[in-house]
């Protein structure tokens, strides 16, 4: 849908700008007898909002009709996508907090053993991404999606999934793994950050 | 005349659609939620995406029939004429109720499809109720403008030939610009509560989603702030009565989320780093969204008096209040019913912490806004009480807010130079050291050199009277010294760390850490504006009445009143007079002030043209009162107001520090790289930002000093007496044109009240007498500036002082509570932190070298 759409969306904004244009015109020789004036811009414009309403309104009656494996195609890729982007994020956004972190220390504004705790910390989680998103191409992220997936299809109450190739090898809960989602969180967490559900005490 | 009219026509049935269309977009969301049908989900997002379309349309019909001068539509008529600018008309789309609401929903709308398409794949698992909460909202607003407030209804008889046009006061650059920015920001809190209504009924509380709120948050309060600063420019250069901030209820309206939202952008950074505070964040994303909506119920319901409500009308009131009920009870519901998946635990390491400096900020925030609303509110609450409307005016709220203010502004300072967890003695006093060096300094300096700045205003009561103003000055110079050194400080480390230049450090600094040192810049702007708050303690002004030729004295300025002349346009009949202005003697050129009265508006009272002398030290703000067409005697009312410019200049550094903060990352990765030419090109860019100039006001109640010249006439303008001045500064206009004194009042009304009160005077009444004179001729206390502290009105006294108790002791609960759960914590801790756990694997060695790789690319 997506990808199928990128070409009509490009095309049809040329055809929005062709058709205010060409209505501008209209409507200039109309309205002010020629010279440019607010009420054919007005009219012109509302031309082009119309014709996307028009297009809109059809994909989103289209969108209730589309079906079939494109669906679950376009749901994969999404979420394979939206997995990697997250921990991409994720990961982003630790790299920021330790810089900061390293700031406060050079400034003198966080003890010593607490930069020593937190940063440890911090670059724990980092190197946890890190091998996740390493991992996403074999094993790793991929059996997160595909549970991930089961568990929207389960949700869903739906047909079980086409096929689910991918045996997810159980390992040995490490700290901080969430028994539900299989999502792993930090070592002291003490509630899953995916699902809510309550962590095994660690230690 | 009569016959069809397509255009309205056609509108009025685009907003039927998107109607239907709205409702179909909200229930195939949650329908799609609740099946877990992507199909139903997807068609709901373009169903949302067209209803911006559609809305856009049908504005495109308003303003085309605005622009066409089409006044067969009433709002069209009521709101513009033909001889209006084309930019005024399209702003009286939003010049009336009915455009108004109209205008909030397509703001609504594209502000949604925006909303939804960024973050349609980062969030999927909330998409649906995102766009079931903001098309549910979205339906709201549209049913008002189907059913009730039909923005394109037609004259049903003969259509009248001319416009009404929109109110002569509103036709100005401030104006054009102030309503759209509160909008913005009163519409744009939507994003975020949507956001979090998502998360708390899907069940997705982690952080992921307040990272998507706080750049929306963001928006909104940068608006709001723009709203509110634009509000106050037009009425500094407008509304003409000396001051820019009169604490009314519209202005408040605007002021009660922008309270919220500085709590929120601050207590996120808490839960960004010691994931602290989920409910109290979730708390204040509802809160601010519930404020914007009481803002705009308070503007129409007509339940306020105000300078520019938008009228009375009950039922609209109701419909509000249900609305606002319902949302009330909806959201709190959820909260409490998510309340074990939002808990987090809270650990207070120390009290003197930045962690505790957030909690007392937003106690702070939270505490004005609350004390704000219910001072807004009182009047009414009064009324349906005790049956008598008292008017709460802003000497009442100066007094309150001047402390919560200064409380405010040693937090400004001191927030960020507090370490996390636990601040240790040696560690405060390195990092306080120099700020209150400089403080004291500069006290002491602006004490004994500017004796003026020692002016006394009341604090909290009427007789408590300190140097608001002076301590304002130190505190602001504390907050800068504070600022300054974590620019050095920070920039010397960097050097340290990168062997760069100091300047390229500074650049790198910043570049680096962006919402940090954007947030300092605000920090800087807001001190500044306090500076320009603290002017207006020794603000002196003076009416007087003058001949030709004579000069009148006020503070170092000689105003001499040379000629006046009076002319038309098609528009307008102009009375205008000309004064010289000379300062410490030297000529300073002319000023011209003048009345407006403008062609079909002969009935309201004229527009006041003020003239400003602007600079830095003070403002010598002129109008015009009046002018005797016989004798030619001018009654002018002169002010000097010091420090204005520092408030709009701080607000300029306000848009820096949000630009800094907003500019994507990629754009200043390489500014510590380029040459400082280029460097300093952008600085200067950003200097040069359109500076128009949010206000939390310390405008302290205008101790002034006034000298008269008064020429023996019967003018009734000028006060003659001391008495006479406090007396008009008691007692309010009620001519219905707001809440502004008799002292401000610049309309007629106002002028026969000052000569009754002179009258009054000559009959040799004592002030108390006079005042009960005065006020018994209206209903209840009504006609006094602040309600006297007896019987009921003694709860608008009690009330903040129990507000501020209560919220003293909830924070006490809270941060003992936290106390509490760090020592707990630590006792469990201790058995493991011996664990072997921690050191790392042979494989993790590969992902630290990276981590370390990534983190020198960040440099």
């Amino acid at each position: 849908m997506t990808i199928s759409m990128t070409w009509t969306k490009s095309s049809f904004w040329l055809v929005t700008g062709g058709a205010v244009l060409l209505s501008g015109i209209v409507f200039t020789a109309i309205i002010g007898g020629g010279r440019p004036n607010g009420p054919a811009t007005m009219l012109a414009l509302s031309v082009g909002a119309l014709l996307w309403t028009g297009r809109l309104l059809f994909l989103s009656a289209h969108a209730l009709t589309h079906r079939g494996a494109l669906a679950l195609q376009d749901e994969t890729h999404a979420a394979s996508g939206r997995r990697r982007r997250e921990l991409e994020r994720e990961y982003h956004f630790i790299k920021r907090a330790l810089k900061e972190l390293e700031l406060d220390h050079a400034m003198d504004k966080v003890s010593e053993t607490d930069y020593v705790e937190v940063r440890t910390r911090y670059r724990e989680r980092a190197v946890r991404i890190l091998r996740q998103l390493d991992e996403g191409t074999s094993t790793g992220y991929r059996a997160l999606i595909d549970a991930d997936l089961k568990a929207r299809r389960q949700a869903q109450g739906a047909r079980p999934a086409m096929a689910a190739p991918v045996e997810v090898t159980p390992q040995p809960p490490a700290v901080g793994t969430c028994p539900s989602c299989t999502l792993k969180n930090d070592a002291d967490a003490r509630f899953c950050k995916q699902c809510g559900t309550q962590l095994p005490a660690s230690a | 005349m009569a016959g069809l009219n397509w255009v309205a026509l056609f509108g009025g049935f685009v907003l039927l659609v998107t109607l239907l269309l709205t409702t179909y977009a909200g229930g195939a969301a949650v329908a799609g939620a609740r099946l877990g049908s992507a199909r139903l989900v997807r068609s709901s997002i373009y169903g949302a995406y067209a209803c911006a379309t559609l809305l856009t349309l049908a504005s495109g019909m308003i303003f085309y029939a605005i622009l066409s001068n089409d006044f067969s539509i009433k709002y069209v008529h009521h709101n513009a004429d033909a001889s209006m600018h084309w930019i005024y008309k399209l702003t009286s789309y939003w010049g009336g109720l009915d455009g108004s609401m109209m205008f909030w929903a397509w703001l609504l709308s594209i502000f949604s499809a925006i909303a939804i398409h960024s973050n349609r794949e980062r969030h999927r698992e909330l998409m649906p109720w995102v766009v079931a909460i903001l098309m549910g909202l979205l339906t709201f607003f549209v049913s008002l403008v189907v059913f009730y407030k039909r923005p394109f209804d037609t004259f049903l008889t003969e259509s009248p030939l001319v416009g009404k046009g929109l109110n002569p006061l509103l036709q100005d650059p401030y104006m054009a610009t102030h309503p759209p920015s509160l909008y913005t920001g009163f519409v744009s809190a939507a994003i975020p509560f949507a956001f979090g209504m998502a998360a708390l009924i899907s069940g997705n509380l982690d952080d992921s989603w307040l990272q998507s709120v706080r750049r929306w948050m963001l928006i909104s309060w940068y608006f709001l702030s723009q709203g509110l600063i634009l509000g106050s420019l037009w009425a500094y250069h407008v509304l003409g009565w000396g001051g820019y901030w009169g604490w009314d209820p519209v202005e408040n309206a605007g002021l009660l989320p922008w309270f919220t939202a500085t709590a929120f952008l601050h207590s996120i950074i808490v839960q960004e780093r010691r994931g602290m505070m989920k409910v109290w964040n979730v708390m204040l994303v509802i809160l601010t969204f519930l404020l914007t909506m009481v803002g705009t119920f308070l503007t129409r319901s007509g339940i306020v008096q105000s300078v520019h409500a938008f009228g009375n009308d009950p039922e609209l009131a109701a419909r509000f209040l249900a609305f606002l009920g319902f949302s009330v009870v909806f959201s709190l519901g959820y909260v409490i019913y998510r309340l074990p998946l939002l808990r987090s635990r809270g650990v207070l390491d120390s009290w003197v912490s930045r962690e505790f400096a957030f909690l007392v900020n937003n106690w702070i925030l939270l505490g004005s806004a609350f004390f704000v609303l219910v001072a807004t509110l009182f009047p009414t609450i009064s009324e349906a009480i005790t049956g008598n409307r008292v008017t709460v005016g802003a000497p009442f709220f100066n007094r309150w807010m001047a402390g919560v203010g200064l409380t405010l502004l040693v937090l400004t300072g001191v927030g960020p130079l507090i370490a996390w967890r636990s601040a240790t003695v040696s560690h405060l006093q390195k990092q306080f050291r120099i700020p209150l060096v400089v403080s004291i300094v500069t006290l002491l300096a602006v004490g004994l050199g500017i004796p003026e700045a020692r002016a006394n205003t009341a604090f909290l009561h009427e007789r408590i009277q300190l140097p608001v103003s002076l301590v304002c000055f130190g505190l602001a110079a504390f907050v800068f010294a504070c600022i300054a050194q974590e620019f050095v400080v920070g920039a010397m480390a960097r050097k340290r760390n990168t062997g760069q230049d100091l300047l390229t450090s500074l650049i790198g600094l910043v570049a680096r850490n962006k919402r940090r040192y954007g947030g300092y810049l605000i920090h800087v702007g807001v001190g500044f504006m306090f500076i320009g708050f603290a002017g207006q303690a020794y603000q002196k002004e003076s009416d007087v009445t003058v001949d030709r030729g004579q000069t009148t004295q006020l503070g170092r300025y000689a105003i001499t009143y040379d000629s006046h002349r009076s002319y038309s346009d098609p528009q307008k009949e102009v009375v205008e007079v000309s004064l010289s202005i000379k300062s410490d003697g030297k000529p300073q050129g002319t000023l011209r002030p003048a009345k407006w009265t403008y062609r079909g508006h002969e009935e309201e009272p004229p527009r006041t043209i003020v003239t400003i002398k602007e600079s830095l030290r003070e403002d010598l703000y002129i109008i015009l009162n009046g002018i005797d067409a016989e004798s030619g005697l001018a009654s002018i009312k002169v002010i000097i107001n010091p420090l204005v410019n520092w408030v709009w200049f701080g607000f300029v550094l306000l848009i820096i520090g949000t630009v800094i903060v907003y500019l994507p990352d990629r754009l200043l990765a390489g500014a510590d790289k380029a040459t400082p030419a280029v460097t300093g090109a952008l600085a200067l860019c950003l200097l040069l930002l359109p500076g128009s100039a949010s206000a939390l006001t310390l405008a302290t109640g205008a101790d002034s000093q006034t000298h008269n010249t008064t020429v023996g006439s019967d003018f009734p303008t000028a006060a003659r007496s001391d008495l006479e001045r406090d007396l008009r500064k008691s007692l309010v206009c009620m001519c219905g044109c707001g809440r502004q004194t008799l002292a401000e009042c610049t309309c007629g009304f106002a002028a026969k009240e000052r000569s009754f009160i002179a009258q009054l005077i000559d009959r040799g009444l004592q002030k108390q007498e006079i005042i009960r004179q005065f006020v018994s001729r209206y209903p209840g206390e009504s006609a006094l500036v602040v309600p006297v502290d007896v019987g009921f009105n003694r709860l608008a006294w009690m009330l903040p002082l129990f507000a501020m108790v209560g919220a003293a002791g909830g924070l006490g609960l809270i941060a003992r509570r936290w106390r509490h759960n760090s020592q707990t914590l630590a006792r469990e801790q201790a058995p493991v932190a011996s664990s072997p756990a921690t050191s790392p694997g042979k494989a993790d060695q590969k992902y630290m070298d990276r981590l370390d790789d990534d983190l020198d690319d960040l440099d």
